[in-house]
């Protein structure tokens, strides 16, 4: 976990250290969930050509499909009408996404190294005799 | 960095949407998501046969920026802009010949128009200006 954090914390930084220049290129999108229901929302960029890479477009996307997803736990869904919703809110809904889908993928690491340890030690094994056998055979021929 | 999101809802009738400026790498679907440079919802209380007008409306409010739903022409309300697939009608007399067709006539309840960067203030940036205060320099 102490990864996840140290992570966040160096992103944070970053973060504080542009936060000053002005983002007024981006994308929007759009995430349709049923006839009656879609969401839209405005992902800026510094530069249109950030903008226009594939990495960014499905980032907003994506975004524009978790804001969907918070609408509907929200309850607002059943109202009639634009609804704005709050970013502070969206941001933080969207945090608790992403650890959702964090967590199961660390408890599948940490099932699987008991066996990648074992691997690991197989491997050390394996390569220590292929060095003996190589030494027997550059080795002087037995008298 | 996310600036704003806005949902539309209208359980029982239909929302229509227009994505303009898409990139050809970006996703279109007409489910799902779609990402541009102009992104439009509008809501209606309408049958599911009145989606492709609601489609063109998405779009007629894409190009014309209507700042209301109803109101004064001169004040910008899109049921007073002439139509943009048929320009000798408004958007109301659209809606009005659609529902002669159908079995209910098609309402426009609201809308939502984002486009990339609008209210953003940039930073005016004069490049011969610079280059002059440039070249004065000693």
């Amino acid at each position: 976990m102490w990864l996840t954090e140290r992570s966040e914390e160096l992103g944070r930084a970053k973060a504080a250290k542009v936060e000053g220049r002005t983002a007024a290129n981006g994308a929007v999108a759009l995430f349709r969930v049923a006839p009656g229901h879609a969401c839209i929302v405005e992902v800026n960029s510094e530069t249109d050509f950030a903008a226009g890479s594939a990495q960014f477009m499905a980032l907003a996307a994506g975004i524009a499909e978790a804001a969907a997803k918070y609408a509907a736990a929200q309850g607002v869904t059943s109202t009639v009408g634009v609804h704005a919703l709050p970013i502070e809110d969206l941001r933080g809904y969207m945090g608790g996404l992403r650890q959702q889908c964090q967590r199961p993928l660390l408890a599948d690491m940490r099932s699987l190294l008991p066996a990648l340890m074992r691997n690991a030690q197989a491997v050390d094994a394996s390569a220590e005799r292929h060095r003996r056998v190589g030494h027997h055979q550059r080795g002087r021929p037995p008298r | 960095m996310l600036r704003r999101a806005a949902s539309l809802h209208v359980p029982d009738g239909l929302v229509g949407a227009y994505v303009h400026g898409a990139a050809p790498t970006a996703p279109t679907g007409s489910d799902g998501p779609a990402v541009g440079r102009i992104a439009v919802l509008v809501g209606a209380d309408a049958d599911p046969a009145k989606a492709p007008l609601l489609r063109q409306i998405a779009q007629h409010i894409a190009g014309f920026r209507p700042t209301a739903l109803d109101g004064a022409p001169e004040s910008g309300a899109l049921l007073e802009q002439p139509f943009l697939f048929n320009d000798t009608v408004t958007v109301r007399a659209a809606l009005a010949a659609a529902s002669i067709e159908g079995t209910r006539q098609p309402r426009l309840l609201a809308f939502e128009r984002y486009e990339v960067g609008e209210g953003i203030e940039r930073q005016a940036i004069d490049f011969a200006a610079e280059v002059n205060a440039q070249l004065q320099r000693p």
